[in-house]
């Protein structure tokens, strides 16, 4: 009989979102809105903390009313769920970063498309409890408000040579570094849809680069531990067979 | 049953539920929303002037009168008052409203109109700002719902080319901005301002004749001569109060002069200047002196008794074209749009052209010889396959020296874009001496090329048998 698969802790059902599981550079969900908003690091981040909302409370609410469900009407019940809720952040959105809400405009709504956050309450969250299902979707929601931050921040510094228009996180480099003018430097290209298509295409290579890394790393270390093993048996064997020699000598 | 019926009702109340929680949001958030938006739009409007950042403002709830009078004021931190906008409703409904801003201390600033559109992406609504001088201050986008990348593309790279630029003669980029549906909606935006800028400034004029003048329609266009047009003037609920010629004077070494002239039943009214920026003291006092005739018949008036100032020569001239504007009828107003002291006409000269109609000579009163009307006409869809046109049809007045007097569209088949552009580019023609060498036909004219084109070649072929007539008639 199989031994049942042990459920991983809440700390590491968070934190597989971030890297281990991220949903832009590992499961590559929510792709058009990485690519449609990361023209800086502040709408970048600002889409990610928008999305830390919806996902979070749709996969609580999606959570709790599964078992009322029918499963034939499973998906179009969360899709009003998830529309809800992207209506009610947009509002608040609108009322309380009315800036943050005209940088992101039409992509606001479009979040009600995020294939990330249909695919986390179909997958996740309709198959777990309360608690475990909004760290999920927490998680989840963070590792893709940092992947957008990265891939905003990538853009927006080759674009421009400074981040967050120098206003979050002013930094030497806009317009000039020790007096060398890097203007002719920037490039314009990586603020337009092609910029980002490269930019998450490098990250996604880094980031497919290590996970390969590691699994090279993970399958040499069980190839030693296999070959260690096979080392020790053949060992005891030896011995075994020399003490039974010995024995009959 | 049973089953579809649960399954209804459990998406019944998801609904409910999802529609309450949204309903209450918003009657959370819509005041907080529109506020926002009103103190963005009002920041804008102080930004746009230079005036400093006000901490309040000061905003009336209702309008003040049957104009939607509305005003609001900024403040600074010490309440002291840092400058004032005050809104206008605008008759054209394409125009949202129009706002005169002023300074600390009353003086005027320029003003602003705002238009709202909702283009192929969504809403978007633009303050177009101009001073005194119909100089552009600044084209701004205030709210929209466009994509965030286009928006951002048009104002870095675009609006900047409006400021500095009269805003009745507007030079719009003319190719691919990569943003076309939201530049399309700027360049709306900015047309219906240079449209309103002229007809407020005018509606302000004629209610120096007219006080109670609310409203007023275009009566005709006039295309030849220095009278540009006469209007029927209408009081708030729609009385007809009389006409006037907007009469303009801009001949090269004269300061030009904007003139509006009321006459009611071939009686003189009065005369007044029409834009502010040229009410200097001396024409003024110059017009001053032709109120005397105020009541009296035109037929009676001796326009030409006055000269004294270096305005008169230019008044008597706009005037004396007034009044025989005022006393004409259909037909005679008809020979005059395409030359000016025709009395009667000849008979029309059918031709076996491809492109040119007809012909007919058009006779002074001393029975002069003036020139010929032709009527010429192309269908563009026989340029190309791949154009899909109709036909253009055009009517063209030449003198005996070959030059046009004018040159109308009769009638064309086109987008109303393309309409704008092609009536721009035959007003060109008047007074040019022949067809246009290729390489002066207007660069800016790519969005209607066909009907260009077809202008052109339709002109030339009238032109080359004016040249038969002009011979036959030496």
């Amino acid at each position: 009989m199989a031994k049942p698969k042990k459920d991983p802790g809440l700390l590491a059902v968070f934190t597989k979102g971030i890297i281990k599981e991220n949903p832009v550079f590992v499961a590559l969900l929510g792709l058009c809105p990485a690519l449609a908003v990361t023209s800086s690091l502040e709408t970048g981040l600002g889409m990610g903390v928008l999305v830390v909302f919806v996902l979070t409370l749709s996969n609580i609410v999606v959570s709790l009313i599964r078992r009322l469900i029918p499963e034939e009407i499973m998906i179009p019940s969360y899709i009003i769920v998830i529309a809800t809720f992207v209506t009610i952040v947009e509002m608040l959105t609108e009322a309380f970063a009315p800036a943050l809400f005209d940088s992101l405009g039409i992509f606001i709504p479009l979040i009600v498309a995020n294939c990330l956050i249909m695919s986390r309450a179909v997958a996740y969250a309709s198959e777990n409890n309360v608690g475990r299902s909004a760290i999920d979707g927490l998680g989840m929601a963070v590792g893709f408000g940092l992947a957008l931050g990265l891939i905003g921040l990538t853009r927006e510094f080759l674009a421009t040579g400074a981040i967050a228009y120098g206003v979050f996180i002013p930094l030497p480099v806009e317009g000039a570094i020790l007096g060398f003018d890097i203007a002719p430097l920037n490039m314009e290209v990586f603020v337009g849809p092609a910029g980002g298509f490269i930019v998450i295409g490098v990250w996604l290579a880094v980031f497919n680069a290590i996970g390969l890394y590691k699994s090279r790393k993970r399958k040499e270390a069980w190839d030693r531990w296999v070959e260690k093993k096979k080392r020790e048996k053949a060992e005891k064997k030896k011995q075994k067979a020399m003490e039974s020699a010995g024995g009959s000598a | 049953m049973l089953p579809k019926l649960k399954i209804a009702l459990i998406l019944f109340v998801i609904g409910a539920v999802s529609g309450a929680g949204i309903v209450g949001v918003n009657s959370f958030t819509e005041d907080i929303i529109e506020a926002n938006r009103l103190r963005e739009e009002h920041e804008a409007y102080f930004d746009i002037f230079g005036l400093d950042m006000p901490e309040e403002f000061d905003v009336d709830e209702e309008p003040q009168d049957v104009y939607c009078r509305r005003e609001v004021k900024g403040y600074d931190a010490d309440r002291e008052t840092i400058g004032e906008i005050v809104f206008f409703c605008v008759a054209d409904e394409d125009v949202y409203e129009r706002a005169v801003a002023y300074d600390k201390d009353g003086n005027r600033l320029g003003q602003v109109f705002r238009v709202d559109d909702v283009n192929n992406h969504g809403e978007i609504s633009t303050l177009v700002a101009f001073d005194g001088n119909f100089e552009i201050l600044d084209v701004r986008i205030v709210h929209t719902t466009n994509t965030p990348n286009y928006v951002q593309r048009i104002e870095d790279d675009y609006l900047g080319d409006f400021a500095g630029q009269d805003i009745r003669d507007v030079d719009f980029y003319d190719g691919s901005t990569g943003a076309t549906i939201t530049y399309n909606s700027i360049r709306q935006a900015v047309n219906l301002t240079a449209a309103n800028a002229e007809a407020d400034r005018v509606l302000d004029a004629y209610r120096k004749v007219y006080p109670e003048a609310d409203n007023y329609e275009r009566a005709f266009d006039y295309t030849l001569g220095c009278i540009r047009y006469r209007d029927a003037v209408y009081d708030i609920e729609g009385n007809l109060l009389g006409h006037v010629y907007m009469a303009q004077y801009d001949d090269e070494g004269h300061d030009p002069i904007d003139l509006v002239v009321a006459v009611e039943d071939e009686t003189f009214k009065d005369v007044v200047v029409a834009r502010e920026d040229q009410a200097s003291e001396t024409l003024m006092d110059a017009l001053d002196k032709y109120r005397d005739y105020t009541g009296e018949h035109v037929g009676d008036i001796d326009i030409a008794a006055y000269d004294d100032t270096v305005y008169d020569s230019s008044i008597t001239h706009l005037l004396e074209q007034s009044f025989v504007r005022c006393v004409e009828d259909d037909e005679q107003r008809e020979l005059r749009e395409f030359f000016r002291w025709a009395t009667r006409t000849g008979e029309v000269e059918t031709i076996d052209n491809d492109y040119v109609e007809s012909y007919q000579p058009y006779y002074d009163e001393d029975d002069e010889l003036l020139g010929h009307v032709y009527i010429g006409e192309m269908d563009t869809s026989d340029l190309t396959d791949d154009y899909s046109g109709g036909l253009l049809r055009i009517k063209v007045s030449i003198d005996l020296d070959g030059l046009i007097h004018n040159a109308v569209i009769e009638e064309i088949n086109e987008s109303n874009f393309a309409n704008d552009l092609l009536e721009e580019e035959i007003a060109r023609y008047r007074g040019m001496e022949g067809p246009m060498e290729e390489e002066d036909v207007s660069d800016a004219f790519s969005s209607a090329t066909y009907s260009g084109d077809a202008l052109n070649t339709i002109i030339e072929a009238i032109y080359a048998h004016n040249g038969e007539n002009i011979e036959e008639g030496e």
